[in-house]
């Protein structure tokens, strides 16, 4: 008699909703429309027709090739001359993003100064337009980088080469003044003077005292006196050259170290210097299309809104029918009436997603068919388990205001603590080690393994399982919801 | 043929603190037709309800050729068809969809469905609209359609509430006549009606409801012949009497409110909003208040 009368329930079901034809398109053609209108909207890469407001202080070519940098790469500028007006149109969400080019770089200032403002409310948005506008300024900014480190590059290799060249010169410098220290020393004996003050002398002494004698003395004091200035100038002059061959001695050893200090540096380019560390990061995926990205996501809600919604709906509307007073009395299990809404929902989730995988297949071109018995097995566990949630909502409630409320703000729920709006990452570890147990979140990871990674059945055994537990316990919940609410008409 | 097919024992159902039944003993003889009669609000489609198993006794039990109802409701509810006041069927199902499906859950062979539902349609003369849907029937249409769903498996009891409401007198001669056929067959019937000449016509059993009890039980003539009077109509007059009037119409005023507000806090969401469906709501409202109205008049004016 079960499965008689399960079918026959079914049957039933089918007709009714199939008698309202209206209803019937909406809810099988609602979804497909919704992924078709996603793949087209999301059909592109990163983010496009961002509007930056830009405030100058004073126009130069640096800013201006930002700005251009910036609008080649598809953001619109807005150009403000007040520093508020341009904060503000943020604020008016007329503008994303609002740049201030206080201080930019000019010929006696390399200090930059470019301050950004953004709506932190956006949070996703906030974090990918601080990136994309850094990303294109870092750009510009590490150009010059690289032009000014090339320039003392440069000046390092001259200076390492002039070095060489000046060594060579001071040791030549070195043996030039030693040579001349020995000169000094000869000149400084004064042994030609020495003889001829003593020839002087002699002469001096044989003659009488005369005026010519008194010529004589005088000039051998003179001469004496010349004596003395010059030895005491030539050891002045040994001395100080000893000291500048003391310094010019080290001077080499000192260039020598500049030199291989310099040689050690070794830097082949500006960009080594600039850029020391190569960042790059590569995409886990050969897909760089946002509507890849977004697919598994939105499968996801789809899965979530649609069994929650229609079996709540359904489920209420059998409880409002005049029939529920019959169907209580006749002698069929509760459990069969859970079955059978249960099978009817199912076969209208089928049918919407198949709908749903014919028009990403053809619509969209995306290779879904391919990946159709994984991605089936998970999404026929997620659609039953949000299937018996609905049931449970419509149970628990008695007017279709409160149930379809109620469904809503609960898929909602689900959806916020996913990773749809925000990242669960962002939110407090006590709230997330929750979430990570939310269904969405965990239909999200195996849509995401199977769809963009290409994973197998071995790879999303712990969502089957934990999807399946979730599966298991609405169930009980959906029976025990009839069961306590079956006398309240 | 068994003299209790249905018999309750000492049963009391309250809502809260509202007692509705107040531990009454009744017995419904196989093969008969029994009536429940009482004005309006005395617990006539709770006596009914607690048979279906929908409601559960707050005291006593229920008994159904002996078996406990509640203990062995699974296998007893196959015996019962009911047919309630509003109707119980879809209304986006065409008759016969509607007739099928229902026996369908009550168990009944593909084959067998096939050929009983036709001959069903064709007991309660709904050939012509058997394709029709159900919201598109007139009001004895859906009448007939909710007895011929309640009988499509044979029921050995056939509980209807308010069978002939909101009916016109042709249209009641129809059913009443159809409720005959019904038990010509053997079904025993027991239903509730506010009408007392037709509970006297088709009734063989009569259990009177008054002030949370059944006052009275048996034949129509042998419940006449103890009040002295010779319709039951006249009965009532007798249990109306002007010192019970006073304490009557307070005990009422209590329970209209009571349910007033439990009728407010339940269904804010099932405002009428449809005119045919007012319309229906204030013929049967003034139905029920002309029947106590003519009571009270009469026993004012001393008869």
């Amino acid at each position: 008699m079960g499965i008689n009368s399960l079918l026959s329930i079914v049957k039933k079901d089918l007709k009714i909703i199939g008698r309202s034809k209206f209803s019937a398109i909406m809810i099988l053609l609602t979804p497909v429309l919704i992924i078709l209108l996603a793949g087209m909207a999301f059909n592109s890469s990163g983010v496009s027709g961002i509007v930056l407001g830009v405030h100058i202080n004073s126009e130069t070519n640096l800013n201006q090739n930002l700005l251009n940098s910036l609008e080649e790469n598809n953001f619109v500028i807005k150009d403000f001359e007040l520093e508020k007006d341009c904060i503000d149109s943020v604020k008016l969400s007329q503008t994303q993003i609002c740049v201030i080019f206080l201080n930019l770089p000019n010929e006696t200032s390399t200090i930059e100064n470019i301050q950004f403002y953004v709506d932190n409310s956006r949070i996703n948005l906030a974090h990918s337009l601080v990136y994309y506008v850094e990303n294109e300024i870092d750009l510009e900014a590490s150009n010059i980088s690289i032009s000014h480190t090339q320039n003392l590059i440069d000046v390092l290799e001259s200076t390492k080469n002039s070095l060489s060249s000046q060594k060579e010169i001071i040791s030549s410098s070195i043996g030039n003044i030693e040579e001349l220290n020995l000169n000094i020393k000869e000149i400084s004996s004064n042994s030609n003077l020495t003889t001829v003050i003593q020839d002087l002398v002699s002469a001096s002494n044989s003659m009488n005292e005369s005026e010519s004698k008194d010529k004589v003395d005088e000039a051998i004091i003179l001469l004496n006196q010349i004596k003395t200035f010059n030895l005491k100038n030539s050891n002045d002059l040994v001395t100080q050259n000893e000291e500048i061959l003391f310094i010019l001695d080290n001077t080499p050893n000192k260039l020598d170290t500049l030199i291989t200090s310099l040689e050690k540096t070794n830097f082949r380019s500006s960009e080594e210097i600039v850029s020391p560390v190569n960042i790059q990061i590569n995409s886990l995926t050969s897909n760089s299309n946002n509507r890849d990205y977004l697919l598994p996501t939105i499968l996801g809600l789809l899965a979530l809104f649609g069994g929650v919604l229609l079996s709540s709906t359904l489920v209420l509307k059998e409880r409002k029918t005049k029939a529920f007073f019959r169907n209580f009395i006749t002698p069929t299990w509760d459990f069969t009436f859970i079955l059978s809404c249960y099978v009817t929902c199912l076969i209208i989730l089928i049918v919407q997603f198949i709908l749903i995988f014919v028009g990403i297949e053809y619509l969209l071109k995306i290779p879904i068919f391919d990946i159709l018995p994984e991605i089936g097995l998970i999404l026929f566990i997620a659609l039953s388990g949000f299937t018996f949630l609905g049931m449970f909502i419509g149970y628990l409630f008695k007017s279709e205001e409160t149930t379809v409320f109620a469904s809503v703000i609960i898929s909602a729920a689900l959806m916020f603590f996913s990773n749809t709006i925000l990242p669960i990452e962002s939110i407090s570890s006590g709230f997330k080690s929750i979430a990570n147990f939310n269904p969405v979140v965990v239909l999200d990871i195996a849509l995401k393994k199977i769809i963009l990674f290409g994973f197998s059945y071995s790879s999303i055994l712990n969502e089957i399982i934990i999807l399946g537990i979730f599966c298991l316990i609405f169930i009980v919940l959906a029976y025990l919801g009839r069961k306590i609410t079956r006398r309240m008409l | 043929m068994n003299d209790k097919l249905i018999e309750f024992k000492g049963v009391t159902k309250s809502f809260k603190k509202n007692v509705v039944l107040n531990s009454i003993d009744l017995t419904i003889p196989e093969g008969k037709i029994t009536g429940i009669i009482g004005a309006s609000g005395e617990g006539k489609s709770t006596i009914l309800k607690l048979i279906s198993s929908f409601y559960k006794p707050t005291k006593g039990k229920i008994y159904y050729l002996g078996r406990n109802i509640l203990k062995d409701i699974s296998n007893i509810s196959k015996f019962f068809g009911l047919a309630i006041e509003d109707g119980s069927f879809y209304e986006k199902l065409s008759v016969k969809e509607n007739i099928f499906h229902f026996g369908k859950l009550y168990g009944v062979k593909r084959k067998i469905l096939k050929i009983r539902t036709e001959e069903i349609i064709g007991l309660v003369g709904l050939e012509n609209a058997k394709n029709t849907l159900s919201e598109e029937l007139s009001i004895g249409m859906k009448k007939r359609l909710d007895i011929a769903c309640s009988i499509i498996h044979k029921p050995t009891l056939l509980i209807l509430d308010e069978p002939t409401a909101d009916l016109d007198p042709l249209l009641r001669k129809q059913i009443i006549n159809l409720i005959k056929k019904i038990n010509s067959y053997g079904t025993t019937i027991v239903l509730t009606t506010q009408l007392l000449d037709e509970a006297e016509e088709i009734c063989d059993n009569i259990a009177i409801l008054y002030n949370e009890k059944i006052i009275d039980e048996g034949n129509s003539k042998k419940i006449e012949k103890k009040y002295g009077v010779s319709t039951l109509d006249q009965v009532f007059d007798k249990i109306f009497s002007k010192k019970d009037r006073k304490s009557y119409q307070e005990s009422k005023k209590i329970k209209s409110k009571v349910k007033l507000k439990k009728k407010k806090s339940i269904k804010k969401s099932n405002l009428i909003t449809d005119s045919s469906e007012l319309r229906k709501a204030i013929e049967k409202a003034s139905k029920s208040k002309n029947f106590l109205d003519k009571k009270l008049e009469e026993m004012e004016n001393g008869n």
